[in-house]
């Protein structure tokens, strides 16, 4: 409420530099944003190379988390060590990996790598799965789509906040003294517009464009050498506003406003931001029992302000406003469109480098033994008819559970198992052999366990009619 | 005005020029060809198993006999920052094919040392031959999954128990498997 005026032109004079050098880095956050993303959307579209936003710092320090690696279409050719390829995980079917070239398989496969890895990647890479090969990279650029992917929304939003800021800042004449209180209503015919010219407006604001909350749009500078008019001197089109309602209803129009020009300081050269704002508004009711130094008109059309609304001293005008839009929207798609054109061609697929580790128990052998066979198979036929004594030496395995004793009536096939002896047993007596004239081959193995047996590399026979005990 | 357009086509041709000198210098140091991370400085996020067998095998088995068993443990840490899945593979690189005769049972659980395995008990992750084992499990893509197991923060340990059974099989006699390994890989999810 108290009367600023040209007084207050020196503290604003620094609050104005720090706008100016806020400007400044708005330009130069925007210009650089918008040139990463045409290093990514030019080779994009230009040569047909796919964009990819690597999600993970393995191939790091070269390649960090939210740098876009431009890839070249790979066309089967033959790779050599160092390339940075970006190929279908064999390890896991659908992940998409970029690493480097190690080395090459004699089945044509590919040794890959993470720089970053102490190792190199566990499965050998066929070529098949090699999608591109890197040509490219774009630092950074890739940041929203990985917050994107990851949903770190948080971080998203303060990007985009961020964006929205810089081009905020770069917004024409922002009145910033509006301490009167609740603005006149601007009357609604032009027959109450006071005889007074109106400070400098240049034409009737067609329709206001803005987002509340949002600085109405700057002739836009960023990055984009925008041929712009000298910026038209704002004028107010109501009057001064109380900082917080900004929709509050108007009040009727007791005092006129005034409306004084301040010329900001001329910004140094080096900061010479183009067009727009080297004129703010200041607008005061003047102070009781001064004369107003110049009564605010009312708008001529006044309709075109926003119903309600107070904040009719920002008026831009349309062209201008038009010109906001569309740089916005150039900035938005130069960041989330960008974004888009990054996750498109990637096939959603989450862009991952793959850390790992691996230990190994290596070394292990194991031996099975053996069982011994048996040995000096003798065979004897003893006084008592119809028998035939076996003897042999036992086997060297000491382990074995015993000795198993086959017969046969042919020398190399058709053996049953006659008897099952303990381990320390050295001699058996067949007792049913039942005829002189038949020959009984006999073998006698080591036997362990179940299924364990010596081989029986020994084999003897009856001499026929050895027994006698019938025909 | 001119001075303020030539201001910004300055502004524009500076962007151009930086981002572009940025992308190439970040370009030229990633496809030289040859970087290799020669400092050897690895990245934050890191991802690290060891284990606590000092360079020995666990098995080093002759002269099984049928039935024979033999039971060790082995204690893995890990030392990395990164959630991560475990997997186990492994291979047979030599021998007369004595894996196919040889049981193994793998158990994942606590408390297990390479030394001491007397206090373990776990959850039995694998029971077959050893030639299936290393058949079946050879590297991550086909590696066996231990879901009991998924470390994340510096110095996580866990055991695993194997036990190696001979079969009682007659043509297992003076066969062998050498070379044996058995592989534990973190991945970070």
């Amino acid at each position: 409420m108290t009367a600023q005026s040209a007084t207050t032109a020196a503290p604003r004079g620094a609050a104005d530099r720090l706008v100016l050098v806020g400007r400044f880095a708005a330009l130069a956050y925007l210009n650089f944003l918008v040139w990463l993303s045409v290093w990514v959307l030019v080779p994009m579209l230009a040569l047909g190379w796919t964009p990819m936003a690597v999600e993970s710092g393995s191939m790091g320090p070269v390649i960090r988390a939210g740098d876009v690696v431009m890839i070249a279409p790979y066309r089967g050719e033959m790779l050599k060590p160092g390339k940075i390829v970006t190929f279908d995980d064999p390890a896991e079917p659908g992940r998409i990996v970029t690493h480097r070239i190690t080395g090459t398989g004699e089945d044509g496969t590919y040794q890959t790598k993470g720089d970053a890895n102490q190792d190199a990647d566990s499965t050998p890479v066929p070529a098949e799965n090699i999608q591109g090969v890197g040509r490219l990279i774009v630092p950074r650029v890739g940041l929203p789509v990985i917050w994107l992917q990851q949903q770190r929304y948080p971080l998203l939003a303060g990007w985009m906040l961020s964006v929205l800021l810089a081009i905020g800042l770069l917004a024409p004449s922002k009145p910033t003294a509006q301490s009167s209180p609740a603005p006149a209503r601007p009357p609604r015919t032009r027959r109450s517009r006071p005889a007074v010219a109106p400070v400098a407006r240049t034409r009737p604001a067609r329709r206001p464009r803005r987002a509340p909350g949002l600085p109405l749009p700057a002739p836009p500078v960023f990055a984009l050498p925008l041929p712009l008019p000298p910026a038209p001197a704002v004028a107010a089109a109501a009057a001064p506003i109380p900082a917080a309602p900004a929709f509050a209803p108007p009040a009727p129009a007791t005092v006129p406003p005034v409306i004084y020009r301040v010329r900001l300081p001329q910004p140094p050269a080096a900061l010479d931001l183009p067009a727009p704002p080297r004129w703010t508004v200041s607008a005061v009711p003047p102070a009781p029992g001064t004369a107003p130094v110049a009564p605010i008109p009312p708008p001529p059309r006044p309709a075109a302000v926003r119903r309600g609304s107070a904040l009719g001293a920002r008026e831009v005008p349309g062209w201008s406003g038009r010109l906001h839009a569309i740089l916005l929207v150039l900035a938005l798609t130069a960041g989330l469109g960008l974004a888009g054109a990054v996750q498109a061609p990637a096939a959603l697929a989450a862009f991952t480098s793959t850390r790992w580790s691996t230990v190994a128990n290596t070394g292990n052998a194991f031996t099975a033994d053996r069982l011994q066979p048996t040995s000096n198979l003798t065979i004897s036929a003893p006084l008592i008819a119809c028998r035939i004594n076996i003897g042999w030496s036992h086997s060297s395995s000491a382990w074995r559970d015993g000795y198993r004793v086959y017969r046969a009536l042919n020398a190399d096939s058709g053996y049953t198992l006659l008897a099952t002896l303990v381990s320390t047993q050295g001699t058996y007596t067949d007792d049913t052999v039942t005829s002189s004239t038949i020959t009984y081959y006999y073998r006698v193995v080591a036997y362990e366990a179940v299924n364990w047996e010596s081989v029986s590399n020994e084999e003897v026979h009856s001499a026929p009619s050895l027994a006698g005990c019938g025909s | 005005m001119t001075g303020s357009l030539r201001f910004q086509l300055a502004a524009a041709i500076a962007g151009l020029a930086m981002v572009s000198g940025l992308v190439f210098q970040t370009s030229s140091a990633a496809f030289s060809g040859t970087t290799t991370n020669t400092g050897n400085s690895f990245a934050a996020g890191t991802v690290s198993l060891t284990d606590d067998d000092s360079g020995s095998a666990m098995f080093s088995l002759t002269n099984l006999k049928p039935g024979d068993s033999s039971t060790k443990c082995i204690e893995l840490t890990y030392t990395g920052s990164l959630a991560t899945s475990i997997k186990m593979y492994g291979a047979i690189g030599g021998g007369t094919s004595l894996g196919q005769y040889l049981t193994v049972t793998i158990t994942s659980g606590t408390p297990g040392t390479f030394a001491d395995c007397s206090t373990f008990s776990g959850t039995q992750i694998y029971t077959g031959t050893l030639a299936n084992f290393a058949t079946t499990y050879t590297n991550w893509a086909t590696g066996l999954d231990d879901a009991n197991w998924t470390p994340n923060t510096n110095g996580q340990t866990r055991a695993y128990k194997f036990v190696v059974t001979l079969q009682d099989n007659n043509s297992a006699q003076g066969l062998t498997a050498t070379s044996t390994s058995f592989t534990w890989e973190a991945q970070n999810t």
